[in-house]
C-alpha cells in the first residue's frame, strides 16, 4: 500500500535544477534511502518533503491526504537534521516533549511519553542535562527520541549519522535499524554514504543531478546497476571498469585485455557494438591465477592491500584506469609481477561508453 | 620579569582610560555636592569642601525635575519596547522567510537608510505634523518619534543576531508542530537574548539622551525630558551649574542600573559571533 508518494516533484533554486521530475511511491513502513552525492539534489528532495522548501511542481500525498500545500507544522512528519538541531536552551526532557507541549497535550500524557521513548532510547538518566552537556551519540538519540515522541506519520532523516565517529556511526547505525523494526514507521532517509544505504534501506533510490537514477532494493541495486554511475557509486571498494573498442571479442588495450563471452555479447543489440564499451565488474567477481590458464589474460600487479582475512590486490588497468581485485587472505603476490585473471562473466555488466547505460538485460 | 612588567603596563594603561573616562563624572558629583562658592574657588577643591544636598532638593524640590525623570523614563523604555516588539518579528521575517531575488536585503538596506537622513532635516514636517495631530508638549509625540528612529538600528541589529542562529533550529520547531511565530517566540526570542540586551541598551540611551527632537516638541514641564530640563537652566542671567550637575547626577543612575542589570547578556551580545559558544 502506497503511504508516501511524491509525484514528478521539481524545485530549482534560480537557475539549478535541484530536484528533477522526481517521483517516488514509499510503502507504509517502508525504510527508504535517497543514496547519492552532494548537490544531487537528495537533501532538497527530503525538504521538500518536510515542507521547509515549496516545490516549483509537483504533489506529495502521505497515506490519504495530500500535503502538498500544508506547512510543515500540519504535516505530521518528524525530522531528525545533520546537526540534530537540539534547542540549546532546554533541558533534554523539555526537548523531548517539545512537539507534545505545542500540540497543548495535558500534562501527565507526556511525562508518560516522555518517559517512554527517554527509556528506549537510555535517556531517562539524561533528562535534566542540557543539550551542551551531551556527547554526540547522546544528541542523536536525543533528536531521535524528540522525533519518536508523537509517533508521527513518517520520518525524515537528513545524514543523521554523519557527525559521528566511525565507531559510533556503525553502533548507531544497527540501533536506527532496531529501532525501524519495532516502530514499522515509514521513513525517508538521506545519506551519501553507500554502505549506510546498503545497510539501512529496503529500498534505495540513487540520485543524480536531481534525478532518481534507480529506485530498487540494495540487492538489486549492486547486482543489476542501471548505468555506470550507479554501478560506480554503490559497492565498497567500486566496480572495476575497462573500456574500449570489442577486437575479436576482446575489451581492453595492450595493457589488459579481457575476453567478453558470447553470450553476454548475444545479449547486445548489433548497434551498441560498434560504439565504445565500457566492461565493468566487481572486485569480487574476478578469478586469479598465478600461472596461465586459458581464457585467462595477464595483469601487472601494481600494489598489494593485506586486510587480514581478505587482499585487495590493485592491477595496472592502463594509464590511470586501477583494477581492484578481491582474494583471500591467504592468495600473496609481489608487487609489480604478472598475475591471470578471467572476469565471472554471469556477473559483469557491458555500458555504453558515452551514455552510460547498461547494455542487454543481466 | 618582563610578564610583571606587561601586567604592570596594562594595568597603568587601564588605570588612565579609567581615570579620563571617570574624571568628569567625578567632576559633576563633585559641583552637584558643593556650595556656590566651593564650585568657583581656584585652585579647584577636588577633595576637601563640605557636601550639600541643596542642589539636588532645589532641582527635585521647587524645580521640576522630577517630573522630567519621569518623562525621560517613560518616554525612552516605552519607545524602546515598542521599536523591540515590532523590529525583531521584521528582523524574523527578513532573515528567515523566502524573499523573492533578494529583496530582504534591499528592504532590510532601505529601512536602514532611514538612518542616514540627518535627524535635523525632519524637524519642521515633525513639529507640523505633531502641531495637527494635537501632540505637540505630550510624550505620545516622543514616543512615536523614538520609535522611529530607533526601529531600523533594531532591525538591523536583531537581523545580525537572528542570523548567529542556526536556522534548523526553528525549521526543527516547525516539523515539530510549531507555527513561524511560535518559533520566533519559543526559540528564537531565548537565543536571542544577549542581542536583545544590547540592541535595548542600545535604544535606551539613544532615547534618553535625545535633545534636538525633544526641544522642538516639547514646551512645558508635562512632556521635557531630562536633557532640555537641564539644559533650560542656561537661563539669560545665570547658569545654574548646582542644579544642572545635579540632574546629570541622577540622570546617569538609571541608565547605570540597566546596564549593570544587563550587563552579563551585553558582554555576550556584543561579543556574539565571535566565537561560537
Amino acid at each position: 500500500m502506497k503511504h508516501l508518494d511524491l509525484i514528478k516533484m521539481n524545485k530549482s533554486f534560480g537557475t539549478f535544477h535541484a530536484v528533477n521530475d522526481v517521483s517516488l511511491a514509499v510503502e507504509k513502513g517502508e525504510f527508504i534511502v535517497l543514496l547519492g552525492p552532494s548537490g544531487c539534489g537528495k537533501s532538497t528532495l527530503l525538504r521538500l518533503v518536510a515542507g521547509l522548501e515549496t516545490a516549483d511542481s509537483g504533489r506529495i500525498t502521505l497515506g490519504e491526504k495530500d500535503i502538498t500545500d500544508l506547512e510543515s507544522a500540519k504535516r505530521d512528519l518528524a525530522m531528525v537534521f545533520q546537526s540534530y538541531a537540539l534547542y540549546p536552551h532546554m533541558t533534554v526532557k523539555k526537548n523531548i516533549s517539545y512537539p507534545l507541549q505545542i500540540r497543548k497535550r495535558p500534562v501527565h500524557e507526556i511525562e508518560i511519553e516522555v518517559a517512554r521513548v527517554a527509556e528506549k532510547l537510555g535517556l531517562t538518566d539524561l533528562l535534566t542535562r542540557r543539550p551542551k552537556e551531551l556527547s554526540g551519540g547522546q544528541r542523536q538519540r536525543v533528536a531521535l527520541a524528540r522525533a519518536m515522541v508523537r509517533r508521527p506519520e513518517a520520518f525524515l532523516m537528513d545524514e543523521p549519522l554523519s557527525n559521528l565517529d566511525a565507531g559510533l556511526r556503525v553502533q548507531m547505525r544497527a540501533e536506527l535499524k532496531h529501532l525501524h523494526r519495532e516502530l514499522g514507521a515509514t521513513s525517508l532517509y538521506v545519506t551519501h554514504d553507500q554502505v549506510e544505504a546498503m545497510t539501512l534501506a529496503q529500498r534505495i533510490a540513487v540520485m543524480k543531478d536531481g534525478k532518481v537514477l534507480q529506485f530498487d532494493t540494495p540487492k538489486n541495486i549492486y547486482n543489476c546497476p542501471v548505468n555506470k554511475f550507479v554501478a560506480h557509486f554503490v559497492g565498497s571498494p567500486s566496480m572495476n571498469f575497462i573500456e574500449g573498442t570489442l577486437d575479436e571479442g576482446f575489451i581492453g588495450d595492450f595493457n589488459l585485455r579481457l575476453k567478453v563471452s558470447e553470450r553476454k555479447l548475444n545479449q547486445i543489440s548489433t548497434g551498441g557494438l560498434e560504439s565504445k564499451l565500457t566492461l565493468g565488474f566487481r572486485p569480487e567477481d574476478i578469478r586469479v591465477s598465478k600461472v596461465a590458464k586459458a581464457g585467462f589474460s595477464p595483469a601487472r600487479v601494481f600494489i598489494t592491500e593485506e586486510l587480514g582475512n581478505e587482499n585487495f590486490i590493485i592491477l595496472d588497468g592502463g594509464g590511470e584506469n586501477r583494477l581492484t581485485v578481491r582474494t583471500p587472505g591467504d592468495f600473496k603476490v609481489a608487487d609489480d609481477s604478472q598475475i591471470w585473471i578471467a572476469v565471472d562473466d554471469e556477473r559483469a555488466h557491458l555500458f555504453d561508453s558515452k551514455s552510460g547505460a547498461r547494455l542487454g538485460s543481466h | 620579569m618582563k610578564r610583571t612588567v606587561t601586567k604592570w603596563g596594562s594595568y597603568i594603561i587601564a588605570g588612565s582610560g579609567l581615570l579620563i573616562s571617570l574624571a568628569p563624572l567625578y567632576w559633576l558629583l563633585t559641583i552637584s555636592l558643593k556650595t556656590e562658592i566651593d564650585q568657583f574657588a581656584s585652585p579647584p577643591l577636588w577633595f576637601h569642601f563640605t557636601p550639600t544636598f541643596v542642589h539636588f532638593q532645589e532641582a527635585f524640590g521647587v524645580n521640576e525635575f522630577g517630573k522630567y525623570l519621569f518623562n525621560s523614563c517613560l518616554v525612552a523604555t516605552s519607545s524602546t519596547l515598542i521599536a523591540l516588539v515590532l523590529g525583531i518579528p521584521a528582523a524574523y521575517s527578513l532573515t528567515r522567510l523566502k524573499w523573492p531575488k533578494n529583496q530582504a536585503e534591499k528592504i532590510g538596506f532601505w529601512i536602514l537608510s532611514n538612518r542616514f537622513l540627518p535627524p535635523i532635516i525632519t524637524i519642521v514636517p515633525l513639529f507640523l505634523m505633531m502641531r495637527n495631530l494635537g501632540l505637540l508638549d505630550s510624550p505620545v509625540a516622543l514616543i512615536i518619534v523614538y520609535v522611529g528612529f530607533n526601529l531600523p538600528f533594531v532591525i538591523w541589529m536583531m537581523q545580525t543576531f537572528i542570523r548567529e542562529i542556526p536556522p534548523e533550529l526553528d525549521e526543527a520547531a516547525r516539523v515539530d508542530g510549531d507555527s513561524y511565530f511560535g518559533a520566533l517566540i519559543r526559540i528564537i526570542l531565548p537565543l536571542a537574548s544577549p542581542g536583545i540586551a544590547a540592541t535595548a541598551i542600545f535604544c535606551l540611551i539613544i532615547a534618553w539622551n535625545e535633545f534636538l527632537l525633544a526641544l522642538v516638541l516639547t514646551q512645558t514641564e508635562s512632556s521635557m525630558t531630562l536633557p532640555i530640563g537641564i539644559a533650560s537652566q542656561v537661563t539669560q542671567y545665570e547658569i545654574r551649574w548646582g542644579i544642572m550637575s545635579a540632574a546629570g547626577v541622577v540622570a546617569t543612575v538609571p541608565v547605570l542600573i540597566f546596564s549593570l542589570f544587563v550587563q552579563k547578556y551585553l558582554v555576550r551580545g556584543l561579543s556574539m559571533g565571535a566565537v561560537k559558544g
